[in-house]
This record gives C-alpha cells, structure tokens and sequence, in this order.
C-alpha cells in the first residue's frame, strides 16, 4: 500500500439540528485499500460516508480527492468522482428490472440513440455467470429477495466503473454463500486499484476481508489500525468502550415446561415438509435455516402472515385459524418481521409511534382516546433498556441509524406484550453491544415466562440464547438440538454436511 | 429527562420549515393583497359570505385528507353529493321529513356510496382513482335517473335553514357545524388509535399490515367516514341552494383535492393535517371570492383553479425529493 491517498477527509464535522453527529474527523484511504469502519449503532457511520457520497454536506471541513479540495454538493458529484455507494438501506428502482438498474444512467445505445437491450442484456449475464450468482436478469428488483438485491447493487457499482466503492452493511442479509461471492467481488475490486470502505457489525468479516480498520465512537474518529495488529476484543472494546461477554448467556441447561405451541404437518408449496414442533412455555427456542430453507416462511405461517397448505398450529391445545396478522396478535403471538424497511418501519411516524402501533389498543381508554402519557411512558421504558438513541420521542424513525430502528421494532413487539414472541432474523443490522443488551431482554422475558421463537441464519446468535435449536434443511427438520449439543462448531459443521436427516 | 428539553428546542427550530406554514403565509398574503385592492373584501358581511360558501367544502376536506393520508384518493364525491342532494330532496319534500330526517337521509346514502368505493378499493383490488372516478359516473347517473333531470324546488322552508339561517343575525349556521365538523376530526386525528393506524397504512401498508392492522376492514372505514362526510357537505349545499339539483358538485372533487394538497398532505400518503386542509379551502374561497369581486371572469377563474392545484401538487413533490 501507500502511495497517494485517493480520498482524505479533514476535520470533518456534521450536526443534525442540535445533534453533533460527527466531529472533528480526519480519514483517509489509498487505492487498492480495503477499509472496515466500526462503530455502534448511531456512531456516525452512515453519516460520514453520505458525507463522502454527496448526500449530506458537511457542517465543518474539508473533503480531498486525488489531493485536491473538492467539494461534493450532490450524488451526482460523488459519482462523477467515481464514489459509488451501496447504501444501508438499498436505493435500487424497485419498478425497474435488474438490467435497467444496473445501467442507470449509463445506459447502452445503439447507432439510433436507442437502448441498445441485447448488449445490456450480455454483458449483466456474463458478469453473474462470471460470479456464479443465478439470477433472473429481466425480474423487477422490487420482487427479488433481498439477498440478490445486494447482488444486483454491487454489480451496478462494478459496471460504474467506481474508483471507490462504500458498502453499507452489505452482509446483513447475505448468507453465507453469498458472503463468499461478496468477498470475491470485494477481491477483484481490489486488484483493480479501486478503494473499499466495508462497514459491517460483524467482526470475523473484517478480520477475512480488510486490511485497516477505522472505529467510530460518538461521532468521533477512536483510532484506526491494521486488521493484523488488533485483537477482536481490542476491536469491541475500542467500539463500545465497556467489556461485553460474546459467550452463551443462557445458563439453562435443561428445560421443561408444558407445551405451549405445537405444529403438525406443516406443508408449504415446496418449502416446507411435514414440519412439526412443540415449543414449550417460557422456552427460547432457534429456528436456524439459510435462506430457502423454510426457516423465514416458517415464521411467517406462525404469525398468519402466509397460509400453510396444510399442518395444524396450536397454542395451549386450541387449533388456532389465521387469516392475518391480526388473528395472531389477538392469540398473543407477536413478531418482528426480516425485512425492517419494506415490512417494518413507518417511515414518516416518530419512533414513538412506531413502537406502539400494535399495541397501542392498550392505551385506548373506552372512549377510544389515547392515553399519551401512558403511551410516554412505556416508550421510554424501552427507549432506556435498549439505549436508543433519539433526538427526541417524536423523531421522525427514517432519521434514526439502521441499528436504532431495529431496536425501535423489537421494542414494539415486547410492547405488546404477547405470550409468544416470534423474532425473525432479530438482530440484523444491530451491534455487538446492543446484541448483548438485547439478547438479555430476550432471556428476561423468557424468564417471566413468555416463549421466544427465535428465526435465524446466523448459528452464533442462537447457541448464545437459545433452550433448544432447530435446523430446517431444505423445508424439513434436520435436527433438533438441546443441552449439550448446542455448540457452534457441531451446528456448523451439520448445516454443511449432505444428508437430509442427521444420523 | 434531557428529551423533553430537545422537543422543546426542536419545535422551535423548525416550526417555519413545517408544512403547514407556507400555506398560511400564502392565505394572509392573498388576504392583504384582496384588502388593499377593494374595499368591498374585508368586510363582515363578505367575511361570513366566504365562510358560508365553503363551509361544504371545509366539511368536504377533512374527509379527503384522511383518506389522502392512507395514499388514497376519492374522487366520486362530485356524484356521491348530487345523489345526496336528491335522493334527500325527493324524500324531503314529498313527505315534508324535519331536518334531522333529511340530513340523516344524506349521511345514509352518502356512507353507502363510500361503502361501495371501498369495496371496489379492498375486495375487488381496484386502484383508488378508478374505483372512484368510476362511482362518481354512478352516482351521478343515478341521481339523474331518480329525479329525471328535473330541479326538485318548492322545498320547505325548514329544508333551507341550515344552509341560509344565521345566528345571531350574522354567524352563518353552515360555519358553525363546519367548524364543529373540523374540531370533532382535530381531536380524531389527534387522540385516536384510528388515526395512527391511518398514517400508518399510509406510510407503509405492509407494515401496517404485519402490526396487525386490519388494513382492509381499515381502508372500507375510511371511505364510508368520506362518504358520510360527503352527505354532511351534500345537505349543507342544497340547503344553501334551497333546491335539490343533480347537476351540483361538480367542481367539488377537484376543489376538495386541491384544498387538502393545499394545506400539505402529501398526494404520497402517510402525512397530513386536517386543520391544514382548512385553510387550504379558505385559500380556495379567498381566492374566488376575490376575483368575483374584482369582476374577474369565471373562465378564468377557471384558469386559476388548475394553475393552484398544478402548483400545489409540484411544491408537495419537489419537497418529497428534497427530503429523500
Ligand atoms: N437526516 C438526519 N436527521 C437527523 N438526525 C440524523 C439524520 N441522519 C442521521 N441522524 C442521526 O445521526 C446519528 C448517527 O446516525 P448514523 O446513521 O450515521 O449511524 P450508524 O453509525 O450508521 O449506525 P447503525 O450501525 O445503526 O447503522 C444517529 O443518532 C441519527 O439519529
Ligand atoms: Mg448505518
């Protein structure tokens, strides 16, 4: 490395209002660099490199490119410099079909001035074949899982012809097949001179895939350092400034209660076989599957959202029959939905409002008004337990940083307080600190006897607070793991072998 | 708690860039340029004559902007008033009904139409603007059917009170229900689950969805509440007029759209006020009323009339990718 620095940023600082955002930060970053920035949930991250994007303008200081004082007054400018960023929420035209998004704005033309559609066409299928990424060319984006979303936004950025590409949290809904193609994209980047700026809140990424690491505490710039030279724990500690544990933190060894949820038989058009489980009360039981597994649908059917084709629910010995989700909700079932901006946020309502919505029945007084200040009060419960951070109770919830928004959303799902709290892909997007908190409100409230049916891919998440765990493997049980086989080491190494069942 | 003082100082802030404030500065600058131009405008009398010409379109809006809000839109209530007005008329005046019974009548007939829109909306499917362009040629029809084109006159005298009565010889009867209309829907949007539920579909229909709104049952509620607001409108207006005439509200679609985009709902959905709609529509009748005065042609009047709403509605969106 060294050399002359593509970008460098002096003194930067931002503010929202009354809110100090950044400040006083001095970055920079040289071609053929790959560079992890760390920080909490609300550290700024975002921020800065909207900032480095044009998006934002900063409220102090300088910006360098190449050496020379340039200043970014839209995204236009940013890309015309050869940024190109793949935001944390991702800004692909969901109306628009993969092709036509890649080549926004730099479409192909014929000799006629007409789009020329064949040529387009090609060269996307040659670079996903070149990856072997599979991928429908002509579907709208709008209907691709979020995954290929990804995929396709990283591959506009490699058809820009980018001299800098920023990734936003780009793992957070990646599996792990897909992280692997995400590194090899990352790679080539790299060989090609173009500098990387990964943000993630998933640390072993860093150590696989960057070379120096900035962290991000408070808006302020904490140190950076070479990935080599700094300890994961180091890395937690710079970032949080406290001690967490990332050990198991739920001591049970055993549990038993009686059953409070069973499902027999679920069937769902080719993802899901046969599928049937007891979950028993005050138990915090892992639904653990990759994507295409069944595990999301699965959590889905649970909450009424998607009907199975055939099977039988229970809760406490009576057949439930959901239309929607609000047949669940009366059953005491809640949920937190996988996707947080298309299925969970309410943009343009505060964070308050956000946090209340499905159980703001609760705070109605019989003549249907609205109890405020009770409704005050129980956000801000939560608004202390979870850490987060506001401006204010109204705050619009599109202002808040990705991480506080999912925590926003787990606290209206405990806010409804249901006897069965269903959590799909629950920490994506939240940061190690936060996780820890969070993982213990979980343990809490299964302690106080709710049951928790935790939904995800990520085997660490669950060994840490899970009773029991089980892995579905192409829409059938794999294998239910309790007590002593809930490690990561076995469950990877599982979710990796052939065979339908384990033996 | 430190948050309480950050609300404080946030309102403070920002109070000149909420939505709401353009449109109030327009509305007192349209106000001193009507006054300085003639003396005939801020007047008592021709005060209370603005308030009563727009008391059904004040009525209308509160209606619109909730269901603007869920990113909807109604435009049968042109025809929904016309059938309103004549089903109500008819009735009234062949068995001589008190008033209560012809208002009655109206938010009946009114909350039927809605009722349909709303089916059309939720169990067919059918996008907002069709459904309802579609009803309004319904209704309309209908209403011209019922009384075969004729102008139901000869109404009693009790059917005209509520649209020309005044009390205390000055403040219009139409201004005061108008105004108690309006603060019945502050406290609605203000102090109700109903209301939040509403922005929420707006903002975000699935999400609603998964927090266990019933999105539908929620959206058909909306159209009926338009509809039976449209009835209120529909009364008021023919009492006013003293006749019951199919070929009334017209305009009032478009009117009642562009009052509420006017007080900064966005078209979008997921945002609004309706005590902003109010002074949307009090832009509206300011504006006619000015130019009547200044002997100002209908025609262009007519003119106008689209230029605002075009206006209107490119502010609304150049504002909602300014904030992206
Ligand atoms: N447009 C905005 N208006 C007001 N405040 C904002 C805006 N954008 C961000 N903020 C505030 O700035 C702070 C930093 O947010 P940012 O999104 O940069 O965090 P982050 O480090 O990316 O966090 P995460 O890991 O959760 O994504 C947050 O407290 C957020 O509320
Ligand atoms: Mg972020």
């Amino acid at each position: 490395m060294g050399g002359e620095c593509f970008l460098r940023l002096e003194n930067i600082a931002k503010s929202f209002a009354e809110n100090n955002v950044l400040k006083n930060v001095n970055f920079s970053i040289v071609p053929g660099e790959v560079r992890a920035l760390l920080g909490e949930n609300g550290a700024g991250k975002s921020t800065m490199i909207k900032i480095i994007a044009g998006v934002h303008q900063p409220t102090g200081g300088k910006i360098y490119i190449d050496g020379k004082e340039t200043v970014l007054s839209d995204p236009k400018e940013g890309i015309k410099q050869g940024i190109a960023v793949i935001y944390q929420e991702l800004d692909l035209l969901p109306a628009l079909t993969v092709v036509e998004n890649i080549f926004l704005g730099i479409e192909v033309k014929n000799k006629w001035g007409m789009l020329d559609k064949n040529r387009m066409n090609e060269k996307v299928q040659k670079y996903f074949d070149g990856m072997n990424i599979s991928m429908d060319i002509t579907a709208k984006v709008g209907e691709l899982p979020i995954a290929s979303q990804q995929m396709v936004a990283i591959a506009k950025a490699v058809e820009h012809e980018a001299r800098m590409l920023i990734m936003d949290e780009p793992s957070s809904s990646l599996t792990n097949k897909e992280l692997e193609i995400l590194y090899k994209q990352i790679r080539l980047l790299k060989e090609k001179n173009v500098a990387v700026i990964y943000i993630s809140h998933r640390l072993e990424e860093v150590y696989e895939i960057c070379d120096t690491v900035t962290i991000l505490r408070d808006g302020v710039l904490i140190d950076t350092r070479k990935v080599s030279e700094i300890t994961r724990h180091e890395m937690v500690s710079l970032m949080i400034g406290r001690e967490i544990s990332e050990d198991r933190i739920n001591m049970r060894k055993e549990f038993d209660a009686p059953v409070i949820l069973s499902a027999e038989d679920i069937c769902l058009h080719k993802l899901l076989k046969n599928v049937s489980f007891q979950v028993k009360k005050g138990e915090i039981f892992g639904i653990l599957g990759l994507v295409g597994s069944g595990a999301i649908e699965l959590g889905k059917i649970l909450y009424g959202v998607i009907p199975a084709d055939s099977g039988l629910i229970k809760v406490s010995e009576k057949p439930l029959h959901m239309k929607m989700p609000a047949d669940a909700l009366e059953s005491a079932i809640s949920y937190v939905p996988d996707e947080r901006r298309a299925q969970g946020i309410f943009p343009l309502l505060s964070v308050e409002q956000n946090s209340v919505i499905t159980s703001i029945r609760n705070y109605t007084n019989r003549f249907g008004f609205l109890d405020h200040k009770g409704v005050s009060v129980a956000f801000m419960e939560y608004v202390d337990r979870f850490g987060i951070k506001i401006a204010s109770a109204d705050q619009q919830i599109r202002f808040l940083s990705g991480g506080n928004q999912q925590k926003a959303l787990i606290a209206r799902t405990l806010l409804s307080n249901t006897d069965i709290i269903i959590l799909s892909c629950p920490t994506k997007g939240i940061d190690v600190g936060s996780k820890f908190d969070i993982y213990s409100i979980l343990l809490d409230c299964a302690k106080q006897g709710k049951t928790i049916i935790a939904v995800s891919q990520e085997i660490t998440e669950l060994v840490r607070i899970c009773d029991r765990i089980m892995m579905l493997k192409d829409g059938e049980v794999y294998h239910e793991y309790t007590g002593d086989e809930i490690s990561e080491t076995l469950i990877y190494h599982d979710l990796l072998a052939e065979g339908r069942k384990k033996t | 708690m430190s948050t309480k003082e950050n609300d404080m100082k946030n309102k403070k802030k920002v109070f000149y860039k909420d939505k709401g404030f353009g449109t109030i500065v327009v509305f007192i600058l349209l106000i001193i340029v009507f006054s300085v131009i003639s003396d005939a405008f801020l007047t008592v009398n021709n005060v209370m004559t603005i308030l009563l010409q727009n008391s059904a379109l004040v009525i209308m809006a509160m209606g619109m902007t909730f269901v603007i809000i869920t990113g909807g839109i109604d435009l049968s209530v042109g025809g929904n008033m016309a059938l309103c007005t004549i089903c109500s008329s008819m009735l009234v005046r062949q068995y001589n009904l008190p008033i209560i019974a012809g208002v009655l009548i109206c938010l009946v007939i009114g909350g039927m139409v809605g009722f349909c829109n709303g089916f059309c909306i939720t169990s067919l499917g059918i996008p907002p603007l069709l459904a309802t362009i579609g009803m309004d040629s319904v209704a309309r029809g209908l209403a011209y059917i019922i009384c075969g084109g004729a102008t139901i006159s000869n109404m009693p005298d009790s059917f005209k009170i509520l649209g020309r009565g005044y009390i205390f010889g000055v403040i219009p009867i139409a201004a005061v229900i108008a105004t108690a209309v309006v603060i019945i829907y502050v406290i609605i949007q203000n102090h109700t689950a109903f209301s939040v539920n509403t922005y929420a579909i707006g903002g975000n229909e699935q999400a609603a969805y998964l927090s266990g709104i019933k999105t539908k049952s929620h959206l058909r509620k909306i159209y009926v509440l338009m509809g039976v607001t449209c009835g209120l409108a529909a009364y008021i207006n023919a009492s006013r007029l003293g006749v019951g005439l199919a070929a009334v509200g017209s305009d009032m679609s478009f009117d009642a759209v562009t009052a509420t985009v006017l007080g900064g709902t966005s078209i979008a959905g997921g945002s609004g006020k309706v005590q902003r709609a109010v002074i949307g529509a009090l832009i509206i009748g300011v504006i006619f009323n000015g130019l009547t005065i200044l002997n100002v042609q209908s025609f262009e009047q007519q003119v106008a009339k689209g230029l605002i709403l075009i206006l209107s509605i490119g502010v609304d969106t150049v504002r909602n990718r300014k904030e992206i």
